[in-house]
């Protein structure tokens, strides 16, 4: 025999569910997050599974989904994403033990096993059925597309999960005032990261926005940073580093020469020898570019790859003098792209290699200079693209300077 | 001017301490209404959230005290929140080792005892009283309650620097109010919570506060973080391309400066202003990377009939890339056109009119030939000569007002 639900408190607490939900935050992908789930928790924990799970089904009205005129397929999708996500949450919440309503001194320590499980069910449901959506609307990896947009995140849900705890608890002992008084501050706090998230991605790109302005102006180095881009996120997918990693990397390769900004051109351009003192600054600009990007919090871990990307694998790069192993990974892989955009670009002081003699030159260079596993990586997926556009040497030379490295 | 900015600071600091201590000695008797522990524990909470006191950009510290002391003003009769409030600041003091120099610490404590007493009885007028919450019943009185603290709390705060700085006192408060207008709100419910959970949850209810009290303070912090260091990312970078050219060294943030100074004396505020200083600062980003034999190519090229530069249209293509500076680009590809190319001035954007002003008023003042330098007051009258073709007659006067309350056209005034 099922208990009546309290309808009048379900419908309060559905209440407070549409209007979370309508205040949503864009992921970088193509997802949409709200804190709707800490009250949808509450309301598990409050009133039972059945309870949360009509409550959710409220979610198909968002206004902020209908302000931005997403399709109805869509909105009736995240809805039933919810209903799902609360269903399952909220029962595996009583069958593990939890109970609901008032939770005593008593039920501690074991009353975190079911709230934990519970939190972790409902993060896994809803972000999984998000990502294989997203994955099935824009043909792209499910699993990257839930690395990329959601597992930042995990701690971000169990802090939301903490506080769906304490808003149950708040409501058993003081009622529906204090809820609202709880989930103003709370959706004034998600706005304010929602402009947060907003401003990380204007950084990125204005800053990349000046280094191509600066490129722009000269011939020799006009979308140098975009294309090591390019062949960085070439060599990221053929090495299949997680799709994170490879955020970080193309972060990387768009800033590496930032610190070049600070060098006069006629150095930087200087046909013919550069002076002792020309060549120590020149070798300055990963310090200044990792300097400069040493300020952001998100861009933390492109700092290493920023600052190593002239270290040779033998240890006779700049700007430490690293060797082997010991250079980080993203730094190797930039090594290795930027020098082949550099070889295949016209220079003041050279003519450009053709992309063959490029590739031999990193193949011939492998070991001293660089990584033979990335040069590998990156050739072969050159070899495919240099097939596709036809050329017809290409093939032969790469495939003899594959087999004989030198 | 130095000194009577120093008389005006005596002088308010003389009132505000006097005021401060009579009310609370007024209103002491009565001392302690409830237990000597609570009042501990409260003013605790007062000096561990006032340790996580987040910098702000326009210069001062915001305190998320406001929520503690909300809710004890609701809790607990007035002579005992004053006692909280003084010891929890006091403790705060001491523990950031401020020097307790006499004034600069009573000070504040007096501006501090001032807000509660008159929030306090405002709220006692209403039918509010202590101990008695009523969320649902009592909510006029909640609310003045919160929005007469939150408006005195930042008028004062508006007030010291008004005074300090000798800026305008009104237009300060009103952009303090938008700008921490929804964080006071935050704080006002958490105060107002914080309140019920501690008459329903005692202590409990105590600790389970800080977690909201510090989600509000993290998204509120990170925000500021990253305003803090995109606009100072900007500005190192503009230095530096600035710094290939020498005779350009610094222009991009003194243009940005006085656009800032030009557009807050027309009255624009909030997003537009913060859009007029980005794009003032990169106003010729599109010269970057120029060596100084081309640069002067370029700027002969600016042509004085059209105002199109290349400069300005390549800068322009650059700013209009990123998102969030989108409006700005207008600014720069616009930023020399003279206004009377178009029969209406507010067809070019007011950002635009306001750094072709800007930009000329620094090159006229720091050029690199010294013969060649003018002084405030002479480029002024130059500029003048040409405003209504080449500049907008509003924006020259809000330079010249801006210019003379910083004591620069002074003593060439006579």
């Amino acid at each position: 025999m099922k208990p009546v639900l309290p309808w009048l408190e379900v419908a309060f607490f559905a209440l407070l569910i549409f209007i979370t939900d309508s205040f949503t935050i864009p992921l970088p992908k193509k997802a949409f997050i709200s804190v709707s789930f800490t009250i949808i928790f509450a309301t598990i924990l409050l009133f039972g599974p059945w309870a949360a799970t009509i409550a959710s089904v409220i979610t198909v009205f968002n206004l902020s989904d209908i302000k931005h005129k997403i399709p109805r397929y869509k909105m009736v999708f995240s809805a039933c994403n919810y209903v799902v996500s609360a269903f399952a949450a909220g029962h595996i919440y009583t069958l593990t033990g939890g109970t609901t309503g008032r939770i005593v001194a008593s039920d501690f320590p074991f009353i975190i096993i079911p709230l934990a499980v519970s939190c972790t069910i409902f993060f896994i449901t809803n972000t999984s059925l998000i990502a294989l959506a997203v994955a099935i609307l824009y043909g792209e990896s499910a699993i990257n597309t839930w690395r990329y947009d959601f597992q930042w995140l995990i701690p971000n849900y169990y802090a939301l999960g903490v506080l769906g705890f304490i808003l149950a608890q708040i409501y058993t002992s003081t009622g529906p005032a204090s809820i609202i008084l709880l989930v103003v501050p709370i959706l004034i706090a998600w706005q304010t990261f929602g402009v947060y998230m907003k401003l990380k991605g204007a950084y990125v790109d204005t800053v990349s926005a000046l280094v191509q302005a600066l490129e722009a102006k000269d011939p020799y180095t006009r979308g140098h940073s975009e294309r090591v881009a390019q062949y960085a996120g070439m060599i990221a997918h053929e090495l299949k580093l997680p799709d994170d990693r490879a955020e970080i990397l193309r972060y990387a390769a768009l800033l590496h020469d930032i610190g070049k900004i600070g060098i006069a051109r006629k150095v930087l351009n200087k046909p013919g020898r550069l002076t002792n003192d020309e060549f120590k600054r020149i070798k300055k600009h990963p310090e200044i570019g990792a300097g400069i990007i040493g300020d952001i919090d998100f861009l933390e871990s492109a700092i290493p790859a920023v600052f190593y990307h002239h270290e040779h694998l033998n240890g006779t790069g700049y700007a430490r003098g690293l060797s082997g192993e010991r250079i980080p990974l993203l730094a190797r892989i930039l090594t290795v792209a930027d020098s082949f955009d550099a070889m295949t670009s016209t220079r003041s002081y050279r003519p450009s290699l053709s992309p063959q003699e490029a590739a031999a030159e990193l193949v011939a260079c492998s070991g001293s200079q660089f990584d033979g596993g990335i040069v590998r990586a990156f050739v072969n997926t050159l070899n495919i693209s240099l097939e596709d556009r036809h050329f017809e040497t290409g093939e032969i030379q790469l495939k003899i300077a594959i087999e004989d490295p030198a | 001017m130095q000194s009577k900015i120093r008389r005006k600071v005596i002088l308010l600091h003389t009132i505000v301490i006097l005021l401060g201590l009579g009310i609370f000695a007024y209103s002491l008797p009565g001392f302690p209404a409830v237990s000597l522990a609570v009042i501990g524990l409260f003013a605790a909470a007062v000096t561990s959230s006032r340790l996580l006191d987040i910098q702000l950009p326009q210069g001062g510290r915001l305190n998320i005290d406001t929520a503690v002391i909300l809710a004890s003003i609701l809790l607990f009769p007035l002579p005992d929140t004053l006692v909280i409030t003084i010891l929890g600041m006091f403790a705060s003091m001491l523990i950031r080792q401020v020097k307790l120099k006499f004034a600069a610490t009573l000070y504040p404590l007096s501006l501090k005892i001032i807000t509660v007493f008159i929030s306090t009885n405002i709220f006692y007028a209403l039918g509010g009283k202590p101990g008695k919450i009523e969320p649902l019943l009592g909510i006029i009185s909640l609310l003045l309650l919160c929005g007469v603290y939150s408006v005195i709390d930042l008028g004062f705060d508006q007030l010291t620097i008004a005074v300090n700085r000798g800026t305008r006192y009104m237009r300060g408060l009103v952009s303090s109010v938008r700008f921490l207008g929804p964080i006071y709100l935050s704080l006002s419910s958490l105060g107002i919570l914080l309140s019920i959970m501690y008459k329903g949850m005692g202590y409990w209810g105590m600790l389970l506060f800080f977690l909201p009290l510090m989600v509000t303070r993290i998204s509120f912090k990170s925000f500021l973080d990253i305003r803090k260091i995109y606009r100072k990312t900007i500005e190192a970078l503009s230095n530096a391309i600035e710094a290939q050219n020498s005779n350009r060294s610094g222009h991009g943030k003194r243009v940005a400066n006085y656009s800032v100074d030009i557009a807050k004396e027309i009255g624009v505020r909030g997003r537009e202003l913060e859009l007029i200083g980005y794009a003032a600062l990169l106003h010729d980003i599109g010269m970057l990377g120029v060596d100084e034999d081309s640069l002067d190519h370029l700027l002969e090229q600016v042509s004085a009939q059209s105002g199109e530069a290349p400069h300005a249209l390549i800068g322009a293509e650059v700013v209009e890339q990123v998102d969030f500076l989108r409006d700005a680009a207008d600014m720069v590809r616009t930023h020399h056109y003279p206004i009377d190319r178009l029969k209406r001035p507010d067809d070019i954007p007011l950002g635009a009119r306001i750094i072709n002003v800007a930009s000329r008023f620094d090159k006229l003042t720091k050029t690199d030939m010294l013969d060649e330098r003018l002084t405030a007051y002479q480029a002024v009258s130059r500029i003048k000569k040409e405003q209504g073709m080449r500049f907008d007659p509003k924006v020259v006067r809000a330079l010249i007002t801006t210019l003379r309350k910083q004591g620069k056209l002074m003593e060439y005034v006579k």
